[in-house]
């Protein structure tokens, strides 16, 4: 129980919380029926249900809190937004400060500097990050610390790099600055740009950097998706959930959250409604955009141009004939058109000039009457004085009653005894530690989303393998890997697509218990690696990465084949040949695996000795080592 | 001539014509059926009962207080042909208003606009004026109409209201517990009434709007709780006014006026705000009269908006009539408002609208 307890994330929250409380009450419908926010015995809050005698199966899906969008601070609900928006007509820096996050922390940034006067002030109060004891983000602890995480995830993951960081800070001063007659400068962003280089004013930089790092940390870790226009944005109320990270029972991953965000997603991104004219521009103008996009694609290496030798062939036979003869068959299925031309023109009998008689008249009014009756008893039977009420529903009230236009926290799980009946949520089920870390300041001490990297030992090792070569073997090396650059979604769609048919293999030997849940899963979007590059890794099991094996087949390929039976087969073959070629077995794979091994090695003797952690951030550290440690060990262990 | 459909708004060389109108000698013509089925639900409301006496076109409604409303409306106002239509004076469908609704971004006008805009707010002063000087007991809500709109013509201006979402008048009329968008009718004004008069119009491509609450005969200056209802209302726009400078969070205004609204023991509407003005009838920013608001933006100089508090003597909540458009206060207590739009300048702001030394109505002292 203590050992589990350390996944639990507690929001530091022990100021204020009446403060809280009350601007729920105000902004939202909060279920204090069910729910109580108390102390955690290990410090912070956490919501936790009320008596535990009323848990029920049957209270799944119970609201449990409903906040209309227009009480969440987004950056477009923030009263700077539209300055925001002149300031990014005319700034031709490349952080936009209207969109995202950055905007998200920049409006987070003046609200708080508003103080009593900001509408969000009772909620603010929660976590105001100079007081509280809120970490920054990795690349501004010290630099020994940042040193020790060097050759960790969270290094190769770009997360110790400071200079984004800087640029986004500096941005926020500039506009700052050029709002100083409109609004008073944020006393975090009040430091002179200009003299930076003066040492007590770098010293004061230095200060203000570091306090902005802690307000990045404090959106960061509150903040969620809610939809394609207030995206990302604080929501009241949710953030007081903690996260549990899912487990692994009997090799499967389970999530152990207990609610899910519900919300219409599914409005314009533009103006944050359901029904509107402005989606229709905006799409025909992404597919314009995107037609431009593709044609600077082209490829830029000619695979026809490279040379292929004898040897190249040679030493790689082949009973591929058979399947060279499937390829003529098939194809073209063509689209059966809908044609319907134009038939649905019904009015040639409306339009009919004839003339507006007292019958048509009276017809019309007989109508309206009969349908006037009906609505009366329709309405008589049930729900007449329900409607009646909703109609006089003023403000809050009101807006509750609009699901569209709210944001819904629901039970999807019941609270267990074992956390005390605490109610968790989940801040990213996929997240791995240095993720966790890098937007919510902590890990989990086992965390199955954990992989460590191999790519970088794979270049260092791509590039003494080159040098082996020949130009031309060089020449087709390259070619390869351009042409996986240019295909890497498309093969990670691949990769995804048989990972779940082995999982749903795997699901099916099991008890299909939760299969619910399982589609539920799927429906999440996957998020595919930036690139093939960073997708070489050792999985939280000891198994080298799909992406990784490919890269490695994909190297030792011959090329002849990779020409022929990859780059020039029909596109409908291509799914078959990259499977067949870069993802089964081969003998191949003996010597892949020996070098795999050698990179292993290599970023083992990378990690820095571990010593006893004398502070909360060196904890985190030795834990985010040990883990990466272990994953490398259950490669090397034999099978 | 034109579709009388307001949800059409044609030319049409159609012959079809309302039999009902044309008893009347209004010739009331459909591009075909169509046109005449689809418009029917609000055609009929200018139709006369068999009677021809007036009468109220929701009977069964549960009104709040002691006004109803006096149908048959008039028929629709013709437009001349040379004068400018906002988008929507065809079909009712404000296209540029919703395209451009919540992009975040709140226009600034050039000198040039500003000139122009500036012209357009006197006159809608001028004519709010001598709608204004008919305000007497006696006088119908639709005859005002009648002047409002032979005036806005006057000036080639077109009257904003009409036919915006399908409003069937040229300006609105909301008396004692009527909140606002109270549609002119055969209702006669009473000794002791309050009535706003709210006149909007569109001229040089921009808009502009303005409102007064007026009380009607000596009764309604004698009665101690709708003078502190209307006084108040016109000192916490002043007040609001008052604030208004570069920098001002849009969203302070709603607390300066429900100050003084409580203060007086009034209450303030929630549901309307002010609202941007310029090519756009109603536009960004958008400005809650109440406290606590959540409004979106800072005031910059070139910025054109309303503000336009609605108090009430009762409950703040507000009730709407089945003609869709007038709102009423739920206990049937009287309301009362006040509008001007304004100008930020660089360093306060300049009433787009003020009154002039002849501007009829005006303060009255307390009781």
């Amino acid at each position: 129980m203590s050992n589990e307890s350390l996944e639990v994330k507690h929001l530091e929250m022990t100021q204020n919380l009446e403060s809280y409380i009350r601007f729920l009450k105000s902004n939202s419908f909060w279920n204090d029926e069910y729910l109580e926010v108390k102390q955690s015995p290990i410090g912070g809050v956490g919501v936790y249900w009320k008596d535990p005698k009323t848990l029920d199966d049957s209270l799944i899906e119970t609201i449990l809190l409903r906040i209309p969008k227009s009480n969440i601070l987004s950056s477009k609900n923030s009263s700077i937004y539209n300055l925001l928006v002149d300031y990014n007509e005319v700034s031709d820096s490349e952080i936009d400060l209207t969109r995202g996050i950055h905007s998200l922390i920049i409006c987070f940034v003046y609200e708080l500097s508003f103080g009593d006067v900001s509408p969000w002030s009772d909620y603010l109060l929660s976590i105001d990050p100079f007081t509280n004891d809120i970490d920054t983000p990795m690349c501004l602890w010290d630099e020994n610390e940042r040193k020790l995480l060097k050759n960790t995830e969270c290094g190769n993951l770009g997360m110790l790099e400071i200079v984004e960081l800087i640029n986004f800070f500096e941005e926020c001063v500039n506009f700052a600055n050029q709002q100083s007659h409109l609004i008073a400068i944020p006393s975090v962003l009040n430091i002179n740009l200009h003299e930076k280089d003066k040492p007590d004013v770098y010293e004061e930089y230095k200060k203000k950097l570091n306090l902005f790092g802690k307000c990045i940390q404090a959106v960061v870790s509150r903040a969620f998706q809610i939809d394609d226009y207030h995206v990302p944005s604080l929501v009241p109320g949710a953030d007081l959930f903690n996260h549990l990270s899912p487990t692994i029972v009997n090799g499967k991953k389970v999530n152990r959250e207990n609610v899910h965000f519900v919300c219409d997603g599914d409005i314009c991104s533009l103006c944050g409604e359901i029904d509107c004219d402005h989606e229709e521009d905006e799409e025909s103008f992404l597919e314009d955009t995107m037609l431009e996009d593709t044609q600077d694609f082209e490829d830029e290496i000619d695979i026809d141009e490279i040379e292929v030798s004898d040897e190249d062939i040679t030493g790689y036979s082949d009973d591929n004939e058979e399947d060279e003869e499937e390829e003529d068959e098939e194809e073209e299925e063509e689209h059966p058109e809908e044609q319907s031309e134009g038939e649905e023109d019904d009015g040639s009998i409306l339009t009919d000039v004839g003339e507006i008689t007292m019958e048509l008249i009276q017809q019309l009014q007989q109508e309206e009457e009969d349908e006037s009756e009906e609505e009366d008893e329709e309405g008589g039977e049930e729900s007449d004085t329900e409607e009646i009420d909703v109609e006089e529903l003023v403000g809050l009230e009101k807006e509750l009653q609009d699901s569209f236009s709210c944001v819904d926290i629901i039970l999807t799980s019941l609270p267990q005894k074992e956390y005390d009946y605490e109610v968790f949520n989940t801040y990213g089920n996929e997240l791995s530690n240095p993720y966790l870390l890098q937007r919510y300041g902590f890990v989990s001490e086992t965390n199955v989303n954990d992989s460590v990297q191999l790519s970088l030992q794979f270049k260092s090792w791509l590039k003494n393998h080159k040098a082996k070569l020949t130009p031309g073997k060089v020449k087709q090396i390259n070619a390869k890997l351009n042409w996986l650059d240019m295909n890497f979604d498309f093969i990670c769609e691949l990769v995804n697509e048989i990972t779940k048919q082995e999982s749903e293999e795997d699901d099916e030997n099991e008890e299909g218990d939760d299969e619910d849940e399982n589609e539920e899963d799927e429906q999440e979007e996957e998020e595919f690696p930036e690139s093939w590059k960073v997708s070489f890794k050792v999985l939280f099991d000891g198994s080298i990465s799909l992406h990784g094996y490919l890269i490695m087949k994909l190297i030792f390929l011959p090329f002849i084949i990779f020409k022929t039976k990859i780059i020039e087969c029909k596109p409908s073959k291509t799914p078959d040949r990259i499977i067949k070629y870069l993802l089964s077995e081969s003998k191949d794979d003996k010597e892949i695996r020996q070098i795999n091994q050698s990179f292993v090695s290599k970023r083992l003797k990378a990690y820095p000795k571990l010593s006893q952690p004398a502070s909360h951030r060196q904890s985190i550290i030795n834990s985010i080592i040990k883990q990466e440690i272990s994953i490398l060990e259950k490669f090397s262990a034999p099978k | 001539m034109i579709c009388t459909s307001v949800v059409c708004g044609k030319e049409t060389t159609s012959n079809l014509k309302c039999p009902v109108c044309l008893k009347q000698g209004i010739e009331s013509v459909f591009c075909d059926q169509t046109c005449f089925r689809t418009s029917w639900s609000q055609h009929k409301f200018i139709h006369p009962q068999e009677d021809d006496q007036p009468y109220n076109p929701f009977p069964s409604f549960n009104y709040r207080g002691d006004l109803r409303p006096t149908y048959p409306l008039s028929a629709r106002r013709a437009i001349p042909k040379h004068i400018k239509l906002p988008d929507y004076a065809k079909d009712g469908k404000p296209i540029s208003e919703i395209k451009n609704d919540r992009l975040g971004k709140i226009p600034t006008l050039s000198p040039k606009e500003i000139d122009k805009i500036r012209k357009v707010g006197k006159i809608s002063r001028e004519i709010l004026d001598i709608v204004a000087g008919h305000v007497k007991p006696g006088v119908t809500t639709d005859e005002l109409d009648a002047i409002l709109h032979k005036e806005c013509i006057k000036r080639n201006c077109y009257p904003s209201p009409l036919n915006y979402y399908n409003f069937p008048k040229s300006f609105c009329t909301s008396i004692n517990e009527i909140i606002c968008h109270g549609i002119p009718d055969q209702t006669p004004l009473k000794d002791g009434d309050i009535v706003n008069l709210d006149v909007s119009i569109y001229y040089l491509g921009f808009h502009s709007d303005l409102n007064e609450t007026y009380y009607v005969g000596d009764k309604a200056k004698a009665n101690p709780e709708l003078v502190r209802l209307v006084e108040t209302t016109r000192e916490a726009l002043d007040l609001a006014i008052a604030a208004v400078k570069p920098g001002l969070a849009f969203r302070e205004i709603g607390n300066i006026i429900e100050a003084h609204a409580t203060k007086n023991n009034v209450s303030v509407v929630k549901t309307y705000c002010g609202h941007g003005t310029n090519t756009l009838f109603h536009c960004q920013p958008n400005i809650p009269h109440y406290a606590k608001n959540k409004a979106i933006g800072i005031a910059k100089p070139g910025m054109v908006f309303t503000i336009e508090p609605m108090l009430n003597l009762g409950t703040y909540k507000d009730i709407t009539w089945p003609d869709n458009w007038t709102s009423s206060t739920q206990d049937g207590k009287a309301s009362a408002q006040f509008e001007h739009m304004m100008l930020v300048t660089e360093d306060g702001c300049e009433v787009l609208t003020a009154r002039t030394a002849t501007s009829p109505g005006g303060p009255v002292a307390r009781i």
